[in-house]
């Protein structure tokens, strides 16, 4: 529905791509709660912004940082000014939404904050539902300040949905109220994937187990949609969701995240953290199925797809199984290396850990968990890899040659993939894999095999004019300058300056 | 003849703005001095938006940093966190020049940055200069933060009398992150010299040097009254005198561009130059003249500010012979009301600093074959259905690599190019 039907996938693709190497996203910069809360609001069809600071926060934010190929080409503000600041911005935040409503007829205006509404405590509650019980607007309005959701991230997203769930959905809605669609789920990805892509199979599997779909969000969704999410009986997200939780605890519609990071903590059961592929797939449904009280329907859907998957997929996979495949080692989350090794048969001959940048977030003894899954997976699958902490790319191409490594599942996002391919050693990008194909369902691991023998047939490139520059020896794939705005960037971000700095700047 | 102009002005308690704060202005003022470097003293918002803005059209020039606050650090402050940026960025990069800006938030909470920037100045490890910038985006838009951060440049400069240059000019409010911009400037300079004209400085797209020797000009050049703010204190402190002059689009406009500029040196145009400039123009038009014939009367609407949005409405309209309808000027200048008197007649409808909604449905309203503007314009063309000439800013969906100005003689075959190409290769059944 979103690419595969769309008569201009073949441009949107190699356009979505153009960006995804782009060493932003926590390497060098952060984008704010504001980026995030547009996402959820442009994802809405019949919604609106209303951005509550400064023209800056409106014009600057235009550029969508999640997609900088398509603008948010509509941020009203409120073009608060000195003035509003010492006196507040209440009268304009008012008048605001008002105009708003005139100008864009909107079922929803979702009010954004910025850090100068937030720190002169303007009241948005009480604006909001004075403006409302005045009867200027005829459309829902609610706010997001990204505080709702604590650290649950990417906070602006987190916390406008969470927004939308509390101030609307759930506001003065009782659960024995509500019109419910028997045996339903919601399927909800972030509205950056391709939602009807991605949830086809899923969707098609699930109705043959004799469960329903009520909603698949965001895919062309409209405030009317959101309405109906109350009605389904669980909600299933990608990742953990803050405003799932708060609709079980408001209405009792259960919720299930496919990547179950809260499961994983108590368990520390691997699988959790892999959704995709054959087995992953299986657990998935399965669990669905559980929670639906559908499991003896379930079993037989389940067990017939994944023995016609099993039987096309090993057709497909023959010039693949024993293969060596170098990659890097995720833990597992996002399953790439999983399916690797798991649906295609391939051996694992090397396994590099990139943990630069991950220090800064994660604890070292986070870190060699992740690195232990991965190792783990590895041998589990029958590899003996060679495990690579931080190489450069000297180091990484001399270990794939030594072990003979027949394709480099690599993204350039991390790594000097031209180099690998001037030495004569094909890749595979895991990125695009993962933007336009990775899905749950039996499906997607067919769909990799072919691709990853195509692959391992394409050309040579043996120049590559990437290979002009000169590459930082740490961060391979970016240049000097690059990488030292990459590693300033992890000294001074958020949480790096302790109290110390600042007692010495006292002095 | 299109009918007098009108020039709108609306006022709006909110509005979907064409253009940014003064932190944005500011960036862009500062991030033009080559060897120089912006920290941002903001959440992580306004710097990621500010990097993107300059990695989309230059993956190469991006120098920016941020302080990394911290929602805490809106009660207790965060100005360690400045100067340990500034530490790091001047230990990292070794700039020459260090603008540092606050955003928003410190400015509401009080970070005293004029303390922190005291402080760098008495470290003796920091070698960078170091300028505090009071950017907060709630003071004023993005072309007042602009003219201000030019004028704080002056404190730099180097003020000994005997150093001045004959023949030799600043460049003021050049901006480095506009569209073809290297080409534009690379065209300005050779026209200048073709003149016997020597380029100082350009404020700002050059060495933090060049911004310190900037009082050895004999001249001030004002491109479309961007930075006359600058010109005027650099008059009054250096006694430079300056002259605002129309951004160099088209044929006319860059013939009195020269003029004007040797005018004010006491200078005769060397007619030989301009001569075999304009035979060279004459083999552009030749070659796509029954083009231009088919076009005359085209209907289009520019979205732009006001130093290249005028310019390019009146070559537009004088030039092309195209039907301007509505000229949406994204933002003002001190220079306006001058520039507007500029184009009376030639333009059908102005809009000044729009609201985006209004602007896009006037346009749509006023009936356009093509529109000239920015990449926040993309949907609109694409709902017009018309094509898009991306001269404006920001364009970040265009790279510009090539030697192709905008600006001055040898822009005429590059807006030939793009204007005849953008119609005749569209594909089209019947």
């Amino acid at each position: 529905m979103y690419e595969e039907e769309n008569e201009e996938a073949g441009f949107l693709r190699p356009l979505i791509n153009a960006y995804s190497t782009l060493p932003l996203h926590g390497i060098t910069a952060i984008p704010g709660k504001i980026s995030g809360a547009l996402m959820v609001v442009d994802a809405i069809q019949d919604a609106v912004p209303l951005i509550h600071g400064p023209i800056g926060c409106a014009f600057q934010r235009k550029i969508n940082p999640f997609k900088p190929y398509m603008p948010f080409y509509e941020t009203p503000c409120t073009d608060m000014n000195d003035l509003d600041v010492v006196y507040g911005g209440e009268d304009k935040l008012s008048q605001g939404i008002k105009e708003t409503y005139e100008k864009y007829h909107p079922n929803l205006i979702v009010v954004i904050t910025t850090c100068a509404s937030d720190l002169i405590g303007d009241d948005f509650k009480a604006v909001i539902d004075e403006t409302k019980a005045n009867g200027d607007v005829g459309c829902e309005v609610v706010y997001t300040t990204g505080d709702f959701t604590a650290k649950s991230k990417p906070v602006g997203y987190q916390d406008a949905l969470y927004a939308i769930t509390d101030q609307m959905l759930c506001n003065g809605v009782k659960e024995e109220g509500m019109d419910k669609n028997e045996g339903s789920v919601n399927i909800v990805t972030f509205p950056i994937h391709g939602a009807g892509l991605k949830v086809e199979e899923m969707a098609s599997v699930l109705n043959e187990m004799g469960i329903g779909i009520n909603k698949v969000c965001f895919d062309h969704t409209t405030v009317k949609d959101l309405y109906e999410l109350p009605k389904a009986e669980l909600t299933i997200t990608d990742y953990p969701m803050a405003w799932t939780k708060l609709m079980k605890k408001r209405m009792g519609i259960d919720y299930y995240a496919t990547v179950r990071l809260e499961a994983y903590r108590d368990s520390k059961d691997a699988e959790l953290l892999s959704p995709y592929g054959i087995e992953g797939s299986e657990m998935v449904f399965m669990e669905i199925a559980k929670r639906m009280n559908k499991e003896g329907e379930a079993e037989e859907v389940i067990d017939r797809r994944k023995r016609e998957a099993i039987e096309r997929l090993y057709e497909v996979r023959k010039g693949l199984e024993g293969k060596k495949v170098a990659y890097t080692g995720m833990g597992g989350l996002h399953s790439l290396e999983v399916m690797l090794l798991q649906d295609m048969g391939m051996k694992a001959s090397v396994i590099i850990y990139n943990t630069r940048g991950l220090e800064q977030l994660l604890s070292k003894d986070a870190i060699r968990e992740v690195l232990d899954i991965s190792l783990e997976w590895a041998r589990k699958y029958g590899s003996d890899p060679e495990i690579l902490v931080n190489p450069n790319t000297e180091e990484a191409i001399k270990a794939m040659k030594r072990t003979g490594t027949d394709l480099a599942v690599l993204s350039s996002l991390n790594n000097a993939v031209h180099e690998i391919n001037k030495e004569g050693i094909r890749t595979f990008n895991p990125l695009d894999f993962m933007l336009h194909h990775q899905r749950i369902g039996f499906e997607c691991p067919i769909e990799l095999a072919f691709q990853l023998n195509d692959a391992l047939k394409k050309p040579e490139r043996r120049d590559p004019l990437l290979c002009m520059l000169e590459y930082d020896n740490c961060r391979t794939n970016l240049i000097p300058h690059w990488a030292k705005l990459a590693d300033i960037f992890m000294t001074l971000r958020e949480g790096a300056i302790g109290d110390t700095d600042k007692a010495t700047y006292l002095k | 003849m299109a009918e007098e102009t009108e020039y709108e002005e609306q006022e709006h308690l909110s509005l979907d703005p064409t253009q940014g704060c003064q932190l944005i202005g500011a960036f862009r003022a500062f991030h033009g001095i080559k060897d120089g470097y912006v920290v941002l003293h903001s959440p992580p918002g306004c710097h990621s938006g500010m990097l993107l803005l300059r990695t989309l059209c230059d993956n190469a020039d991006a120098r920016i940093a941020f302080s990394g606050i911290h929602p805490r650090d809106f009660i207790y402050g965060a100005e360690h966190k400045a100067l340990i940026a500034l530490k790091k960025v001047d230990e990292t990069f070794k700039p020459a020049f260090i603008a540092l800006l606050d955003a928003c938030a410190p400015a509401i909470v009080g970070d005293d940055l004029d303390a922190v920037e005291v402080k760098a100045r008495e470290d003796a490890e920091i070698k960078s200069k170091i300028l505090y910038f009071s950017a907060a985006g709630f003071h004023k838009n993005m072309w007042l933060g602009y003219e201000s951060a030019l004028v704080s440049l002056v404190k730099f400069m180097d003020t000994n009398e005997s150093l001045k240059a004959k023949d030799s000019v600043n460049l003021i409010g050049f901006k480095d992150d506009g569209f073809k911009s290297v080409a534009d400037l690379t065209e300005i300079k050779r026209l200048l010299n073709g003149v016997g004209v020597k380029v100082n400085a350009v404020l700002t797209a050059d060495e933090f040097k060049q911004i310190v020797a900037a009082p050895k000009a004999s001249l001030n050049i004002v491109l479309g009254g961007d930075g006359v703010k600058l010109a005027k204190v650099m008059n009054k402190q250096f006694e430079i005198p300056y002259v605002v002059v129309d951004y160099p689009y088209g044929v006319s406009a860059t013939e009195r561009f020269l003029e004007r500029v040797c005018e004010e040196l006491d200078k005769e145009v060397d007619e030989i130059f301009l001569s075999q400039e304009r035979a060279r123009v004459k083999e552009s038009v030749e070659k796509v003249q029954f083009y231009l014939h088919g076009f005359y009367g085209l209907s289009c609407a520019i979205i732009g500010d006001t130093a290249k949005g005028i310019g390019l409405a009146k070559f537009l309209s004088s030039e092309l012979g195209f039907d301007v309808k509505v000229l949406a000027l994204t933002n003002k200048n001190f220079w306006l009301e001058e520039n507007l008197k500029g184009i009376s007649g030639l333009v059908q409808e102005v809009l000044v600093e729009p609201d985006r909604f209004e602007m896009e449905r006037c346009i749509a309203n006023a009936g356009i074959q093509m529109l000239f503007g920015s990449t926040f314009d993309k949907r609109l063309a694409n709902v017009e259905r018309v094509p898009l000439i991306r001269f404006s800013y920001p364009t970040i969906d265009n790279v510009a690599l090539t030697d192709t100005p905008y600006a001055g003689f040898r822009s005429i075959p590059t807006w030939l190019e793009s204007i005849v190409n953008s119609l005749v290769s569209r594909y089209y059944e019947v």
